[in-house]
């Protein structure tokens, strides 16, 4: 679905280029986490892949055909969920939904289905000039949705989003890949991408630090053990290595004789791998 | 057609919704053509020297209305710009070129509707159908020039207030030429207006105006070219 090979951008009154010669490939119905500081050029990916920056190096090919091959169409088939909220603040939001609604050459879905899928059909009246920022983000995102586009890129989709409205997201993103929909997910949340994407790349100072499925990142950079805790007069903590875990005699005993309070495996966070990996925090 | 209606129609809503847009869009013209039509009369009556200048007089008064058009558009993209509506739009398969030439083409159809019943008012009988419609065309292509160059020298539409005041008083600056018989007088067609001017008051003589015509068409344009690209760059890069 996407295949971006040897691509470098260097901004213009810049010396450094701001993404610098990364490649990866996205197959249909993944949904493809880029993970990264401010600054680290995942935005500037980004907006290479939806044409809103020309003048870089290398190749990319979407749905088949290379970018530059594209023409206006390209926008019916991909959905663009903006890191910041964009409407037309004395519009509604049905009005909102209307209007960019009307640009597309292809059929879109109902803006009041959609509206109440996100928690907004009682405010489908209401200016978005009044609307929170975690309204208008709502907003934002079923406006990328609303003509059933086969491509999705979305930019920290749950930023200002309260978690009962980050659960509605996430599980409408999770919907889009059911139905086929290939996702490129821009965020710093290592939390949704571990949640959400197949595979993640770590991006730092333009580059791909890293490529891999979170599951695997996890095992990989984790320890094989586990850590239990548990009552003894005071609180006592002890870890066992996986491996023969079922004949571990020291933890078959703490299972069976005392008050234990937790068990944990210990394998790695997105956050540790990611400082371990780039030598840099995500926040 | 279909869709363009309810663009059109989700912009007049906007404009509704913000008082000093329907003002600058209704009031002020419907007060200018009222002026023109029952005010001026008058006036020339009270004091005949003004009735040398009738001609001068209407076609500022058209100005000053194709402007208000302009002003107007200006202060919606001005919100469009601060909203990020545009760069929302960029990504959308209609593309940002063809929802600013809808946004002026709107504004432009728009000045030239109310600048043709400035120019039809009585004491300008001599202008044919056809050079009414002209010249009706060329005063119009203020409002999109008095867009542009708002929407891209200011920030804000306090600073877009401020822009439009000089601006006006540029588009003004051209009556000056039918007070000189000198060379100087062309000096003042570096503004475009100045042609639509001339090119009226040459029909109103008898002669054809190609020449201020043409140059007009030509000054126009250019104008707006420019300030087209300057928008773009200020906008997008």
């Amino acid at each position: 679905m996407i295949s971006v090979s040897n691509l470098a951008y260097t901004y213009p009154k810049s010396v450094a280029p701001a993404v610098d010669n990364i490649s990866f490939e996205i197959p249909q119905g993944e949904i493809f986490g880029f993970l990264g500081p401010s600054g680290a050029g995942k935005s500037t990916t980004q907006k290479i892949l939806i044409r809103l920056l020309r003048g870089y190096q290398g190749d990319i090919q979407l749905m088949g055909k290379h970018l530059e091959e594209w023409d206006k169409s390209f926008y019916n088939h991909i959905g663009v969920g903006f890191e910041l909220p964009n409407h037309f603040g004395k519009l509604t939001a049905l009005e909102n939904l209307r209007f960019f609604g009307a640009f597309y050459d292809r059929p879109v879905r109902d803006p009041m289905e959609l509206l109440n899928r996100v928690g907004l059909e009682e405010h489908a009246d209401k200016r978005v000039s009044d609307f929170s920022k975690g309204m208008k983000m709502r907003l934002n995102f079923v406006r990328a949705i609303m003509h059933n586009p086969e491509l999705l890129f979305f930019d920290e989709p749950t930023s200002g989003l309260d978690p009962v409205n980050a659960r509605r997201i996430k599980d409408l993103i999770l919907e889009q890949r059911t139905a086929g929909k290939t996702i490129f997910l821009t965020t710093h949340v290592m939390h949704d991408a571990d949640e959400l994407c197949n595979r993640i790349a770590f991006i730092v100072n333009g580059k791909i630090a890293l490529i891999d499925s979170p599951k695997k990142l996890k095992l990989q950079y984790g320890r094989r053990q586990v850590r239990v805790e548990y009552l003894n007069g005071a609180v006592r903590e002890e870890a066992f290595p996986l491996d023969g875990i079922g004949n571990n005699a020291g933890f078959l005993r703490i299972l069976q004789e005392e008050d234990v309070q937790t068990i944990h495996t210990e394998e790695a966070t997105l956050d540790d791998i990611f400082i371990k990996v780039t030598g840099t925090s995500l926040h | 057609m279909q869709k363009l209606l309810r663009l059109v129609r989700l912009d007049f809503s906007m404009i509704l919704r913000e008082e000093m847009l329907w003002f600058m869009l209704f009031v002020v013209p419907a007060l200018q053509f009222s002026a023109a039509l029952l005010l001026l009369p008058w006036l020339e009556e009270q004091f005949p020297v003004m009735a040398e200048y009738h001609l001068l007089i209407v076609m500022l008064m058209t100005l000053q209305v194709v402007t208000s058009i302009g002003f107007v558009l200006a202060s919606m993209l001005l919100d469009e710009r601060d909203e990020e509506v545009l760069t929302a739009l960029r990504a959308m398969p209609v593309g940002v070129n063809a929802f600013l030439f809808y946004r002026l083409g709107i504004g432009t159809v728009m000045a030239v509707l109310f600048a043709y019943a400035m120019l039809s008012i009585p004491g300008l009988e001599g202008l044919g159908l056809a050079s009414r419609l002209m010249a009706a065309a060329l005063f119009a292509s203020a409002a999109p020039i008095t867009t542009l160059a708002l929407a891209t020298l200011s920030s804000n539409k306090v600073e877009g207030l401020a822009v439009y005041k000089g601006l006006s008083i540029i588009l003004l600056i051209p009556a000056g030429s039918f007070f000189m018989d000198s060379w100087v007088q062309y000096t003042l067609g570096v503004v475009p207006v100045y042609w639509s001017l001339h090119f009226v008051d040459k029909v109103l003589v008898g002669e054809p105006g190609g020449l201020e015509l043409l140059m007009a068409l030509l000054t126009h344009g250019l104008v707006l070219w420019m300030l087209f690209r300057l928008f773009k760059r200020r906008v997008f890069s």
